[in-house]
């Protein structure tokens, strides 16, 4: 297909492109309990085609400028060679309408991806499936459903530019519920692990986050309604950290400055206060990331790069095209997000009174604005002299008011592509408790 | 109005997956395939982006479902054999990975039972958006975008986008042949203005089963979310605690989808992840409310003549004088539990499986007034636009986050905002408090829902005006 597909674009002058194919395996097992409901498999081709053309037109003062249009498709892998001539045909003509500032195409990069050792995709279920299972033993509390989902990913990125790459991967999806018995019924926390088959051993990994998993449902049938706690200690550990520091990633990349955004400059001390400074550095290949991969979405050859430094944004990232409107280098899109450690132990955060929380329905936080929220689904209020685990409630506030105060363990922990603190703690979030 | 057209990749695919079907019936009891062609695009006009690209909701491919001795299993792909030879070989690979995967003790379904019927559904449209050219559409969005920052010298950034999807599916089985062809659409208009440090963003969203008339509709609303988001740069956060509130027809949308929504999806009953099992029958919200869920419901993002498992659409009365009347289930939900089918079986796309899904999610009409509401208030706050919402169906806590509030004192409406609102709270509290209803129901339609942490799909949501007392944060 692709073939065909690149020779009835070169009947185009002057046309450029980006071709990018994805074939997917996926393997599925949906479970009810640990018996098996339903197994499924996809096998799949999608292609998508970026269309480009350049212009010249006279800008408002005056001058001729070069604008870049463009035009984005899915092309069926089944298409034939008149059907391909009408989409270009169709799209050369959209991406006339398209104007942008102009922007170049990713050149051609030396290197090669990885070797990405192949997988055995039943046996990983299996093997994945069976230490799951293996944590499923307690008497007043089981799993719900699970859904297992092992995918290869097999990704080829060419455009007119001579970017010829390609890459493979494996990664693993697991989402589940546990339930736990308390007085009149039974409570659930929910969780989705996210995880590539690089990793060291993905089923004792599995089998770590579900016993957390189990500790955190039991803990929930004990909860009692989140108090008013007013101004205390917020420690958060778990994955709505991902949520907390990917603000500062976000605001740091080229589109959104360049959309103005975010009004991050490099050089700026985006993070002041007391508390302990964030560094941020994005890396392409982190072990055990669904989303690790050695190209970007336009062939762009990803390597590790520092953005923050103890609180200075040192350089902002993003794909050739925002990078080239602001006259800096690219990075390409990183997806992986790694904060570096702070200087406090978990033992430390909870010397003083807390309300620790880790689990929310859905923790959310602007990019824009630096508001973040959730309802409050587990945690813990530690009063000074005892510890009880509380649930409802919620926590809100913004960015910019909290992470002045900001506390960071030493130790850190891995969330698919994030690896953060294990453990956080602000001030000045607002609490809206239940009693 | 014009019919929406039928998908050539669609009949051209049917007489192939015809003779699949045919083929893997020697092997198993049941055989069913969905297949999918939905194209669309989106286009958006912001102050330095412009694009066009393909709909992110689009797919084409198809899925096989077979059925023997209790068990399901089920084959996705988008490439149809081009011989007899590979057809065979598709059908050989199917039935072995099928018996691999129906092998052991697992989870068992009654034998699926289907009636006899072959119908056919075009959607009506007043302009197919394939008739209006990128060039109208970009310049229309220019527009858009030029009369947002007419409106306030404070933007710093005016996002215009309109998207269409035109979806084309059919499904086939012994008994079945079924066809639809529908379009929907959804235009946003999003502010962002900036003054000093502090920077808000609004959002105005447009949709409906609608062609690129929709367009026309943008216009109403520009100055108002203008006017909206200049107004949040002075919005201050909500002082914590419990208030009389009175939800915008918008954030009531989002209540009855979190509410009652998620919480009645019956594959959630097999899993025994929700609280509603033990409820049917009881009393769960004010005996004024009355709440739908249904393809036929109304005519919205998600009304369609089938869905995703070949079952026809239909309205289910969820909630009725307060009293939680029934669920709704895709079709294994339904069968294992004993129950028709309600039509509510969605997939993500054709490569995901089907769930138990809302489609049009609405509480119906009081007779009460928004004024009356306002003027019955000593102190709350009257809430807008829904941002976001989640709901735990087993424990019934809800959360449901809205871009601003407008305090209400001594039964009016002041000019003190607050934003961001995070409204929490336990659902049959929350819904038994509300003792107020408006007069007319409103929908939205922007968006999509997710069940768990994916499985993606469109849906719409609404109500009349509320009055409840709800816990913000």
């Amino acid at each position: 297909m692709l073939q065909l597909l690149q020779q009835t674009l070169a009947q185009f002058e002057g046309v450029e492109y980006l071709i990018r194919e994805t074939k997917t395996h996926r393997l599925e097992c949906y479970n009810i309990k640990k018996q098996p409901e339903m197994k499924r498999e996809a096998q799949t081709t999608d292609i998508t085609l970026v269309l480009y053309t350049v212009f010249e037109e006279k800008a408002p003062d005056g001058e001729m400028k070069k604008y870049r249009g463009s035009f984005s498709t899915e092309i069926h892998p089944a298409t034939g060679e008149d059907a391909l001539k009408k989409i270009i045909e169709e799209g050369v003509y959209a991406a006339g309408f398209v104007k942008n500032a102009y922007y170049p195409l990713v050149s051609p990069s030396d290197g090669s991806a990885p070797t990405v050792k192949p997988q055995n995709m039943p046996q990983v279920l299996n093997d994945l499936q069976a230490a799951f299972n293996a944590t499923d033993i307690h008497q007043e509390g089981h799993v719900s459903y699970s859904e297992f989902f092992i995918t290869k990913t097999d990704r080829r990125i060419l455009n007119s530019n001579g970017v010829d790459v390609s890459y493979t991967t494996y990664n693993a999806f697991i989402e589940t519920a546990v339930h736990w018995k308390r007085e009149g019924g039974e409570i659930e926390v929910g969780e989705a692990f996210r995880f590539s088959l690089d990793m060291e051993n993905p089923a004792a990994f599995l089998k770590s986050r579900m016993e957390k998993l189990f500790t955190a449902s039991r803990n929930k049938a004990l909860a009692q309604p989140t108090p008013g706690v007013g101004d205390i200690n917020i420690l958060i550990s778990g994955e709505a950290l991902s949520t907390f520091f990917f603000y500062y990633k976000n605001r740091a990349s080229t589109q959104m400055v360049y959309q103005q955004l975010s009004t991050y400059k490099e050089g700026d001390q985006i993070q002041s206060g007391d508390g302990d400074k964030i560094t941020l550095t994005l890396d392409p290949l982190m072990q055990g990331s669904q989303n690790s991969a050695p190209y970007d979405d336009f062939g762009f050859p990803l390597t590790r790069h520092e953005i923050v430094k103890d609180g200075k944004l040192t350089k902002l990232w993003g794909d050739v095209r925002f990078s080239h409107y602001l006259n800096i280098p690219p990075t390409g899109v990183l997806p992986n997000l790694h904060v570096t450690g702070g200087t406090t132990t978990v033992e430390a955060l909870r010397s003083a009174p807390y309300l620790e929380l880790v689990s929310f329905s859905d923790f959310q936080a602007d990019t824009i604005t630096g508001d973040f929220g959730s309802e409050i689904r587990l945690g813990y209020y530690f009063d000074g002299e005892k510890t009880i685990p509380v649930t409802g409630g919620s926590i809100s506030g913004n960015m910019e008011k909290v992470h002045g105060s900001l506390k960071m363990t030493k130790t850190e922990e891995q969330h698919g592509g994030f690896l953060c603190p294990e453990m956080i703690c602000i001030r000045g979030a607002s609490i809206s408790g239940v009693v | 109005m014009q019919n929406v057209p039928a998908s050539p990749f669609l009949s051209n695919a049917k007489p192939v997956l015809k003779k699949l079907i045919a083929l893997l019936q020697r092997h198993f009891t049941y055989v069913s395939v969905l297949g999918t062609d939905v194209s669309g695009k989106n286009y958006r006009v912001s102050d330095r982006v412009t694009s066009i690209s393909d709909t992110t909701w689009g797919e084409r491919g198809f899925v096989i479902r077979v059925f023997e001795g209790g068990r399901y299993y089920e084959y996705a792909f988008n490439l149809l054999p081009d011989s007899d030879t590979a057809l065979e070989k598709l059908c050989e690979t199917i039935t072995n990975n099928a018996r691999d995967a129906m092998q052991g003790e697992g989870f068992t379904y009654p034998a699926p039972v289907e009636e006899e019927i072959t119908q056919t559904f075009h959607g009506k449209v007043e302009t197919l958006p394939t008739d209006v050219s990128p060039e109208e559409i970009i310049a229309k969005l220019t527009q858009i975008n030029k009369k947002m920052h007419e409106t306030s010298e404070l933007l710093v950034e005016a996002i215009a986008t309109v998207a269409y999807a035109q979806t084309g599916k059919i499904f086939l089985s012994a008994k079945k042949e079924l066809e639809q062809h529908y379009i929907w659409s959804e235009a946003y208009i999003i502010p962002v203005a900036r003054r000093g440090e502090v920077t808000q963003n609004a959002y105005k969203s447009y949709a409906g089963l609608k062609g690129f008339e929709l367009l026309e509709e943008v216009e109403v609303g520009i100055t108002e979310t203008v006017q909206t988001v200049v107004k949040m740069l002075d919005a201050k956060p909500v002082p914590a605690g419990e208030y009389d509130v009175i939800c915008s027809p918008d954030a009531v949308g989002i209540i009855a989808h979190e509410a009652f929504g998620h919480g009645v999806e019956l594959d959630m009953f097999l899993k025994n992840r929700a609280n509603a099992k033990e409820y049917m029958d009881k009393p769960v919200a004010s005996p004024m409310v009355k709440m739908h869920d249904g393809a036929t419901a109304t005519n919205h993002m998600s009304s369609y003549l089938f869905d995703d498992e070949g079952n026809l659409g239909s309205d289910t009365v969820i909630i009725e004088g307060g009293i939680l009347k029934a669920g709704i289930s895709d079709a294994l939900a339904a069968a294992h539990l004993g129950s028709a089918p309600t039509g509510n079986g969605k997939r993500q796309k054709y490569d995901h499986k089907a769930y138990s899904r809302m489609t049009n999610t609405f509480f119906a009409a009081g007779n009460d007034t928004v004024e009356d509401m306002i003027a019955s208030i000593s102190h709350g706050y009257m809430i807008m636009d829904a941002s976001s919402g989640m709901e735990d169906p087993k424990d019934w806590g809800i959360q449901c986050m809205f871009s601003y509030a407008i305090e209400i004192k001594d039964g009016k409406l002041t000019d003190n905002w607050v934003s961001p609102v995070v409204m929490t709270g336990y659902v049959p509290e929350l819904l038994k408090n509300i003792t107020m209803m408006g007069k007319e129901v409103e929908f939205s339609g922007g968006g999509g829902c997710g069940k768990g942490h994916k499985e993606w799909v469109k849906v719409s949501c609404g109500g009349p005006y509320i009055k409840t007392k709800a816990r913000l944060g």
